[in-house]
């Protein structure tokens, strides 16, 4: 699944750890979602999207093949 | 929700702490052959088997044992638990899922190690596999959690 969350914080100049912070998640794991590495649940994909303001298919694409 | 398999993220310290004394103390009893406690050595009766199948126990009188080696055993493998079973600061969806991988994966290689080891290895010798597949699926488990979890994302910053 791909994802514009590097995106979005550039746009909202946010760190990784500051946007781990706002979803109650470690920093590892805005690292790994960023490079693909780990799919969020839905809870957290939802909690992401709300930070930035948008709809959570807003910020993660399907691929295919997912 | 809190995760009540895990043991508090402290205990992860002791284990590191400890760790590397359990290991000179078991090297020490079980390798070079000096134990480092006399008083953990001590005389008692003994039961046992000559073979699994037997149904008459062996009694035995005034058995020297030393407990050096079973004690250091057992602390090593309790510290390795330990590092390897203690909470992260902060436990999350993704630690849980590399947690779970590592102990998967860990559990495969061990288990394919013991398999092949069961084939070229035979008597007393297996015995001494078996007390290393005490140790190796906690040790490979800890290498693996760590490199997917600290490691990697570090070395992945740095390139």
């Amino acid at each position: 699944m791909k994802n514009l969350i590097k995106v979005e914080r550039a746009r909202h100049d946010m760190t990784q750890a500051d946007l781990a912070d706002k979803v109650d998640v470690t920093r590892q794991t805005i690292n790994a979602i960023e490079s693909a590495k780990y799919v969020p649940s839905a809870v957290l994909a939802f909690k992401i999207a709300r930070v930035f303001g948008k709809r959570p298919d807003e910020i993660f694409e399907l691929e295919e093949g997912d | 929700m809190k995760d009540r398999l895990l043991l508090p993220h402290i205990y992860r310290k002791v284990g590191f702490a400890m760790l590397f004394p359990s290991i000179a103390w078991l090297l020490a009893s079980y390798v070079f052959n000096h134990p480092p406690f006399p008083f953990l050595q001590f005389n008692t009766d003994a039961a046992g088997k000559k073979d699994f199948f037997d149904s008459d126990f062996i009694f035995e009188r005034g058995f020297t044992t030393d407990f050096n080696g079973e004690i250091s055993l057992l602390l090593t493998w309790a510290c390795l638990f330990m590092i390897a079973f203690a909470r992260e600061k902060k436990e999350d969806e993704y630690v849980k899922t590399v947690r779970l991988r590592a102990l998967q994966v860990s559990m495969y290689i061990n288990y394919g190690v013991v398999a092949l080891a069961s084939i070229f290895i035979y008597g007393l010798s297996f015995m001494w596999v078996m007390y290393a597949a005490l140790f190796s699926m906690l040790i490979i488990f800890i290498i693996i959690y760590y490199y997917q979890l600290h490691l990697r994302p570090r070395l992945a910053n740095n390139s």
